[in-house]
């Protein structure tokens, strides 16, 4: 074009040698450092179809805990094999959330979904939910003379307080 | 700041999502009572009823409130 032609007339040889070479490395780390729209679609969706599965994954969790409280309360005598289906139920409804913070801390997720439905569980479950599992548990335990020594460990649960933490999440 | 309006129809069961005027005068409605020295739960309950579409009409079951229940009525067993 003709404004490069009047640079190259102009300028030390040495300019007309270095400009397309700083440009080309330029554009290069540019490309390598940001996205193109098509890619950021990409990740956008990639992100809402994992939250969508992490949501099913988190009911289905919530479902089946439920299930065996339920269990456990309309039973006219309840056994210890009822008791311990509370237990491992609300063990993998916790593992559920845990995987739903891992997410959450790498940035796997829709945005949008996370801050009206993952967060406010997530912080239910830090601040109130943890804590009335394992107490019921214990004090069923006691009640009724099932062997039983659960009890809440942080270290189990370090990405749900993590998320937690992060987002300033308080029972609500 | 972060959209608080889909958050504010769960917490004080609206009749329908606030809009976005609604969701300011709730704000700004609930700093004023804050400043008055109303507690700062008091004081959005308080904005919700005044400020939002039908305060209370619904109620959002959320997921602990479900487990908190059944734990306590395990526990009575």
């Amino acid at each position: 074009m003709n404004s490069v032609g009047q640079i190259a007339q102009s300028s030390p040889w040495w300019i007309t040698v270095a400009l397309p070479i700083v440009t080309f490395v330029l554009g290069f780390f540019a490309s390598r450092f940001t996205l193109s729209k098509k890619e950021r679609k990409d990740f956008e969706q990639a992100n809402y179809a994992n939250t969508v599965k992490l949501v099913e994954q988190d009911e289905a969790a919530y479902k089946d805990y439920t299930s065996a409280l339920l269990v456990y309360c309309e039973a006219t005598d309840v056994t210890f094999d009822m008791f311990t289906s509370i237990a491992t139920k609300g063990d993998v409804y916790f593992y559920q959330a845990r995987l739903t913070c891992d997410a959450i801390m790498s940035g796997k997720v829709d945005i949008q979904m996370r801050d009206n439905s993952l967060l406010p569980r997530i912080g239910d479950i830090a601040h109130k939910t943890l804590l009335q599992h394992y107490e019921a548990l214990q004090a069923i335990a006691a009640k009724k003379g099932y062997p039983y020594n659960g009890e809440l460990r942080r270290q189990d649960y370090v990405s749900i307080f993590a998320v937690a933490e992060r987002f300033g999440l308080t029972a609500t | 700041m972060a959209d608080i309006s889909h958050s504010l129809m769960i917490r004080f069961g609206t009749s329908r999502q606030p809009t976005a005027a609604e969701t300011n005068q709730w704000i700004q409605l609930t700093e004023a009572l804050i400043r008055q020295g109303v507690s700062s739960k008091e004081a959005g309950q308080r904005a919700a009823a005044q400020v939002l579409p039908g305060t209370g009409t619904r109620v959002f079951a959320s997921q602990a409130d479900t487990i908190e229940m059944l734990l306590s009525k395990a526990k009575e067993k």
